[in-house]
Parts: structure tokens; sequence; C-alpha cells
């Protein structure tokens, strides 16, 4: 049998928008995985999306499992503490981003980008290309950089670093 | 054990404590992250009957956690935004074993094939990993970026300035004479101001002197010498003009020759503006350091040399306080430069982001217009406009403010310098009027190497920025290449055959997984599937436009990868969706595969292709200019021009993708009617979306999330109910709607 039969029913189900609202409830099972029962139909696991993770982080997350949206949850805010804590956890785990609590010094050479950080106490020296296409404002205050890995790092309240780290970055911005 | 990290000697230590000896690790990896977070290491080892995971806890002891491989149902790599973890499913239960960044993904998507190849006892080859260089073999610092195997290191500045200077050589006999030309024409510079100075005023004006009143020798002399000076930079522009546009024309060639070695995803990695950087602006900037900097700095270190030379034979005192004046100048100089060049960068950065804007608004014209959006994009044009001027206006504010302070400190110094020198003329300190004059234009003349040196550090930043980024094109080796012994084969017959084919763009993306099938010479083999399903790749992977992960592609009973990429590709004639048709004519983009072609033989190919009726329609016929800035096409045109210029190549495999995608049903039939004669001894693979059009083919594959599902004739597979009967379905369910419609 195909693995999704093309009928009407699945086609809207497709193309739905559906909020999903407190009645859903959300588990975190310990392992690492979410489940979510939705119409007395348990799901596992759960990807939580954020649809728009720069401006409304809390908003607009997409709930989907094996590759199917089962909803959209409006607003985090909406739900009970205990299920906003588990999606709380669950956003910041897959959206993990190492924070650069101070920039050391930034150098380049050739075509690269050598940035010394410290990330989570310990030095690191991050290298990054084309610097400018590779660094900009995640929110209003803090900056998002990408090594030439595409890991990311976040550096928080960039405005209110110390003036010397603020120059170094802000000639690429 | 050699791959994929070195363990620490606490780690192996930890491992020998639990009797698991060094001899019996194969593998290993490391992970870089706590499960919640943060920088945290574990290590994974792998014998060829467990699976090791060394963690530490909060308080900094070991732990280790031992998975037997007959326990291991799969093992996968999870992708999250910015992180990865490898997942396993033990005893049917799933769980995260580590977590790590998603830089790490490489070498962990290899720790697990290994795994599952050790439980599954299948065999390893780690042969190619020997070719692999992660680091630079010549100092052993890893390649920042593991995609492009270049050491910033040993291509360092005086890694680059040798590179330079070697391509500098190859025309170094033209160098010398120019730089001959330059230093003879720096020597007389020295006479000038002795012979219109010192000599004028202290031997031809002054009563007394050993020239008095001979007036016209001294300006015929000083005509001479500018009249030579003249000669001397004509012979030296002639020289110039001969040699410098050729070593740009060869530092192009060279670059575009580079670049067409490389392998499809280079283009598909890189922006076509940067890359058109390269070959034009950069260039243009060694061009600029061959022609002028390399004399420069020559003749203006000659010169400093020669000038202080001078001034202290001179006027020893004075020229001692010139020294200093000039260091303390240079000094200051070179401060505010450095704060400029952070203005110099803003403003550059600005003027990016402008044409940026610019060129994605042009690109875009169509979209603007149907969404009446105008204004829209005049408001962003105008935004970054307003930046671009910020930044020019912070840059022009800085240089006012600074730089006439500093030329007026030069200035001052120059009048102290004369009013010292006067005072020592009085005091008849054994310094004349005229020889104060020379003295005073000697110094003067220092000013110009002088400010070329504070300048230089920037220009030189440019070149080899410039440089290198060439030298990265020149040195980057293309992925596909051919092998050492790749086997020549003049006309390939046509029998394909794919074996256990996965392959991911990538890792832990996977596209393609484990398919397999053969395709015979002389049928017709088609593939369908949604958008996304991995119908295209297939055919990169033939046209080894990429080599796949794992499996292998043979045609005619060879793989692709022992053949000859030339001789592959001319056998091969592609019709993609995409319609790319160069700048020139419609013949002679019908001709691009085969120029020897005759014209009857492009008109046959154009006929059976039905491009040949709106060709004639054209302004010019088949000499209509089409491509960028030339007469626009419709999507179904540049089609039919691409399947006529497949059919004039007359490959023994063809490829059709979704090459009548956009055409009406009836140009469709028609279409495929001149493929249908073509097929006699040739094999056609042909992807649609449309299922009419392989309603003629031999055989069908169904691909469906990079398997394949489905294999058998279009009567088979109604027959099976499966996924293409599904298709079909919804197709003659779609037209039928239409239909009634009308």
């Amino acid at each position: 049998m195909p693995k999704q039969m093309m009928t009407d029913d699945n086609m809207e189900k497709l193309i739905a928008y559906r909020e999903l609202d407190s009645s859903c409830v959300f588990v975190d099972d310990g392992d690492g995985f979410l489940s979510l029962t939705l119409d007395e139909t348990v799901y596992r696991p759960v990807d939580l999306i954020r649809l728009l993770p720069y401006d409304r982080p809390d908003e607009y997350i997409s709930c989907v499992c094996k590759e199917q949206e089962l909803g959209i949850i409006r607003r985090i805010a909406d739900f009970p503490e205990e299920q906003q804590r588990i999606l709380q956890h669950q956003l910041s785990f897959r959206y993990y981003t190492p924070v650069i609590e101070k920039i050391i010094s930034v150098r380049e050479k050739m075509w690269f980008v050598f940035i010394k950080v410290v990330v989570d106490g310990q030095k690191k020296e991050l290298c990054t290309r084309d610097l400018y296409h590779n660094i900009r404002f995640y929110n209003s205050t803090d900056l998002l950089l990408t090594d030439v890995d595409e890991n990311r790092y976040l550096i928080r309240n960039f405005r209110q670093q110390p003036a010397k780290m603020q120059q170094k970055i802000e000639i690429y911005l | 054990m050699k791959y994929f990290v070195t363990l620490p000697e606490q780690i192996y230590s930890f491992l020998e404590n639990h009797g698991i000896s060094q001899q019996e690790i194969r593998y290993t990896a490391k992970a870089d992250l706590a499960p919640d977070g943060g920088f945290s290491d574990s290590y994974l080892a792998l014998s060829p009957q467990t699976l090791y995971l060394v963690t530490a806890d909060s308080s900094g002891s070991l732990k280790l956690k031992t998975i037997p491989l007959s326990e291991v149902e799969d093992i996968w790599i999870e992708r999250l935004v910015n992180t990865a973890r490898l997942l396993i499913k033990q005893n049917g239960r799933k769980r995260a074993l580590c977590r790590f960044a998603s830089g790490g993904i490489r070498i962990m998507d290899r720790f697990r094939d290994r795994v599952m190849k050790l439980k599954q006892q299948e065999p390893i080859d780690d042969s190619r990993l020997e070719d692999e260089e992660i680091r630079c073999p010549k100092c052993g610092l890893p390649y920042p970026d593991q995609r492009r195997k270049v050491c910033p290191k040993c291509n360092g500045r005086f890694g680059v300035v040798r590179r330079l200077l070697s391509i500098y050589m190859e025309y170094k006999w033209y160098g010398l004479a120019m730089l001959a030309g330059i230093l003879i024409s720096t020597g007389f510079s020295f006479v000038t101001p002795y012979v219109g100075n010192q000599l004028l005023l202290d031997e031809v004006l002054a009563a007394g002197g050993q020239f008095y009143g001979q007036v016209l020798w001294i300006v015929l002399l000083m005509l001479g010498i500018r009249l030579f000076g003249v000669v001397l930079s004509m012979a030296y522009g002639c020289l110039s003009a001969h040699i410098a546009p050729r070593m740009y024309r060869n530092l192009r060639l060279k670059v575009f020759e580079a670049m067409q070695r490389q392998s499809l995803d280079y283009f598909t990695n890189r922006q076509t503006g940067s890359l058109i950087t390269r070959i034009n602006d950069d260039t243009w900037t060694i061009y600029v350091f061959f022609v002028d900097m390399v004399q420069l700095v020559v003749v203006n270190t000659v010169t400093i040399a020669g000038l202080l030379g001078i001034l202290f034979s001179m006027q020893s005192l004075l020229a001692l306080l010139v020294t200093v004046f000039t260091l303390i100048t240079t000094m200051i100089m070179r401060y505010f430069i450095g704060r400029h060049r952070k203005y110099f960068k803003k403003s550059n950065n600005a003027v990016r982001k402008l044409r940026s804007i610019t060129s994605d608004v042009f690109n875009g014209q169509r979209v603007v217009k149907a969404f009446a959006k105008e204004n829209t994009e005049i408001s962003r044009f105008a935004s970054a406009n307003q930046r671009l001027f910020d930044a020019e206006f912070a840059q022009a504010k800085h240089s006012n403010r600074y730089f006439p302070f500093v030329r007026f400190l030069t200035k001052t110094g120059f009048s102290s310098l004369f009013f010292i020198g006067a005072v020592l003329v009085v005091s008849g300190y054994n310094l004349t009027l005229g020889a104060l004059t020379a003295f005073v234009a000697y110094a003067d003349m220092l000013q110009g190497p002088v400010d070329f040196f504070l300048n230089f550090s920037q220009w030189w930043s440019g070149c080899v920025d410039a440089s290198s980024r060439i030298f990265e094109v020149l040195d980057s080796k293309p992925k596909i290449h051919d092998r050492p012994n790749a086997k020549s084969v003049a006309l390939l017959k046509g029998d394909i055959s794919l074996k256990n084919v996965s392959f991911e763009y990538d890792v832990g993306r996977p596209i393609l997984k484990n398919v397999s099938f053969d395709i015979p010479h002389g049928t017709m083999f088609g593939i369908v599937g949604k958008t996304g399903a991995g119908k295209s790749t297939i055919i990169n992977l033939i046209t080894r436009m990429y080599d796949v992960n794992e499996g292998s592609i043979s045609i005619d009973g060879t793989d692709v990868r022992e053949l000859r990429n030339e001789d592959l590709r001319r056998n091969i004639g592609i019709v993609s969706q995409e319609t790319y048709l160069f700048i020139g004519t419609v013949a002679d983009n019908i001709r691009y595969g085969r120029p020897e072609a005759s014209m009857e033989d492009v008109i046959r190919a154009a006929k059976a292709a039905f491009a040949h009726e709106f060709i004639m329609k054209l302004p010019d016929g088949y000499q209509t200019r089409v491509g960028s800035g030339g007469v626009s096409l419709s999507g179904g045109e540049r089609q039919r021009i691409s399947i006529a210029r497949a059919m004039l190549q007359k490959p023994p495999i063809l490829i059709l993708d979704e090459a009548t995608a956009a055409m009406d049903t009836q140009t469709e039939r028609r279409i495929q009617y001149a493929i249908d004669r073509l097929k006699q001894g040739r094999t056609i693979i042909a992807i649609a979306h449309r299922l009419s059009t392989l309603r003629d083919a031999d055989f069908i594959a169904c691909i469906d999330d990079g398997m394949l599902v489905e294999l058998g004739t279009h009567e088979e597979l109604i027959r099976k109910k499966g996924v293409y009967f599904e298709l079909h379905r919804l197709q003659t369910e779609a037209f039928q709607f239409v239909e009634m419609g009308e």
C-alpha cells in the first residue's frame, strides 16, 4: 500500500491550519523525546519547530511527528505552567546555541576570520569565512555568528558589551 | 586504530582499567556537548563486538556505558538546529547516545556507518579515508573549512608573496627593464633640485659664481634634463603597455581555466557574483601589484635612501631635524589611517549591501510589478542608500577632521625647516641660499615615498587578499576528477546499472537510500516520484556531477568513476528542466555539443524537436541572438532548443529531466514521437511528473523518499495498485476535471 493515499481527507489535513490548545498534552519521556496526546492519539516522537525563530521564538511553533505537522502552538504562554516548562525545555534543547561571553581577539587571515572567544567558560577559537554574511542580529539585541562548520554562537546584548569588543565586530555589521 | 579521533590518555587508561585494550578498538569518535547543553566531551569507541561510551559526570568522574552490537537495531544521526545527536535503537527502545555540535556530523556519520557495518559483519573500506587530508600536510593544522583544503597558515602572507613573486618572475626581464627605466628616471630627478636651485642661485646668478651669467646654459641644461625624463617616461610607458596587459590576460585565463575544472558543487555553493569578481577585480588588483607596486617599492626605497644620503651630506643638522620630523608625522598618520580604515570598511560594506539590493530588485522586476511593490522597493533602496550615505559621511568627516591637521603639521614642519635653514645661512654656517632652497626641495621630495609607504599596508592588504582568493581557486582540487588510470571510451553502448546507491548532499540528510536497478541498452526508462524524491539526483550521479557515497553506478560494466569524465559526458545528452541558453545565436546553442555539425544537421535536429517552426518566426531565424541580453524566448521554446541540442549530439544515452514540463500536451506528444524515433539503439532515461510522457517507457521506477519502491512496466505497476497507480489515478482525475470544465 502506498505510504499516503492522496484522498480528499488527507489533502484537507495537509493544508489545514490547526492551532493546538491546552487540551493537548505534551510529555517529556526522559529519553530526550517528546510525545503529544492529541484527540486521544499519542504521537511520538514530536519535534518542535520555531516558525519565526528570530522575531517570535515563543509563538508560532509547529509540532511535527514523522514529517507530518500535527498543529501549531500559537503562544507557549497559553499553556499551563508545567506544559510551558516542557515545551521550553524541548525548544532550548533543539535550539541550543552556545553563548559567547567574551571576544578576546579578531584576526583576519587570508579569507578567514579567526575569533578567539570565551564560550561556556572555555577559550575557543572560531573560524568563519566572509564574516559579513555570517553575522547578523538574532533579535534587536543579540548577534548570531556562524562558523565554517555551520555552528552558531550567540553574542548576547551586543550593545552592552565592552566598547573594544563591539568595535572589533562592528566593522562587519 | 587510526580513525577518527585520538582519545586522550586518560580515556585510554580508563578503558584499559575496564578490560578494554587499545588493540581491540577499531574506531573512535567524540561528542562535545552535554545532553542538556554546555560543552562536555564524551568519547565513543568501537570494537568488533561492542560500542563503548565514556562520559564525565558533574564531578568529573568518568562513566562507561557498554552496548553490545548485537543489541543495536539501528543507529542514526538526528540533526537539530545548531547541534545533532546520535540516536540508537536498542532492544526496541530509542534513545539518545550523545550530543555534538554541527561541525562533528561528518565524522560521527562515518562512525555510525562503521557501527552498522561491524554489526552486520560487512566489509569496511577505509582506503578512501587514506586519501583524505583533514590536516595540512605541511604544518599539521586542521583545515578550517574541511570542504576546501586550503591552509591559511601555509598560504599566509609570506606564502602569497612568494607565489606572487614567482608569477612575476615569468616576466622578469620586462620587469627588470621597467625597473631600470624608473631608477634612471629617479636618478635624474635627484639632479633637478641641485641644478634648478643650488647651481642656479649660487653659481649662475650669484656674483663670483663659477658659471656667473651663463643663464642660457643652465636653462638649456634644465630643459635637457626634463626632455630626457620625458623620453624615459615614454620608453617606460611603451614597455608597460607591452607587458602589463599580457600579464592581466594570462592571469585571467589561468583563473577561469582553474574554475572550469572545478566540480559542479563548487558553483552551486558560491554566488556567481563573487566568482566573477575573482576573475575581474581580483586579477586587476594583482595586475596593479605587478605593474606598480613592485617597482614603486624598490624605487621609493631607493629614493628615500638616496634623499637621506643627499640631505645628510648637505647639512647634517637640518637632515636630522627632517628625519625626526618625518618620523613623528608618519606615526601620527599611521594612527589616523588605522582609525580611518574602520570607516572605509563600513563604507565598503554599505556599498555591497546596496549593490545586492539593486541586483535583487532588478532580477525580480517581474514579481515587483506583479505585486505593485515599486514604492516598497524604492523605500528599501532608500534605506540602504541612507546607510551608505551615513557611512560615507562619517568617513569624510573623519578625513576632514584629521588630515587637514596632519597637512598643517607638515607645512609647519617645512616652514620651521626654512626658518632654521635661513638662520644658518645668515649666521654664515656654511650653508648658501641656493643650497638651502635645494635642501628644502629635496626634503619636499621625501614626502611622496613616505606617503606611499604609509598607504602601502592598505594596498598590500588588498593585494594579498585578492591574491589569496585567486590562489584558492588555483589550488582548489576538483572533487570529481579523473582517476589516474581512467579508461578512455569513445562510444558507450548504454547498459546502466545502479547497485546499492546511497547519496546525500549534506551529511545527515540522505537523498538516495540503497537504490538498485538496471537500465538495459536500447530501452526507455522512466523515473517518477514526487518533488524532492531524488529523481534528478540519480541523473547527477549517472553523469558523475557528484560521486555516490555508497554503492556504485556502472555503464557497460565499468564503474563511472573509472571512466574519463570527458568521454562519459560526451556519451550522455541531457535535457534538464532548467534550460540555459548561452549568449549566442540559436544555431550556436543547438550546436553546443557538436560544434562541427552542418547547418542541415542543425535544422534536422530543430525539426525533430519541433523547434524549427518558431525559430523561423524569429527576427533573424537561426541567427537570432538568444541568452542574456538577446531575444526572450518562452520556457517551452527554450526547452525545444535544448532538446534539439541533445538530438544533434546523438548520444548513446539520452536523459530527459522534465524535458517537456513547459510544453502543452500537443507539443509534448510531438516531442514524444521524435524521442520514440531516437530510441533505436539508444538508452533513454526520462524523468517526468506527467505520466503520459512515460506511457511508452519500457520500465518505470518509482522513487519515494529516496528509495526505489516500485519497478516495472506501466501495466504491471497499474495492476500493483501502489504508488504509481495512485499517481496515475490522481492525474487521470485531474484531466477528467479539466475536460468537464471545458
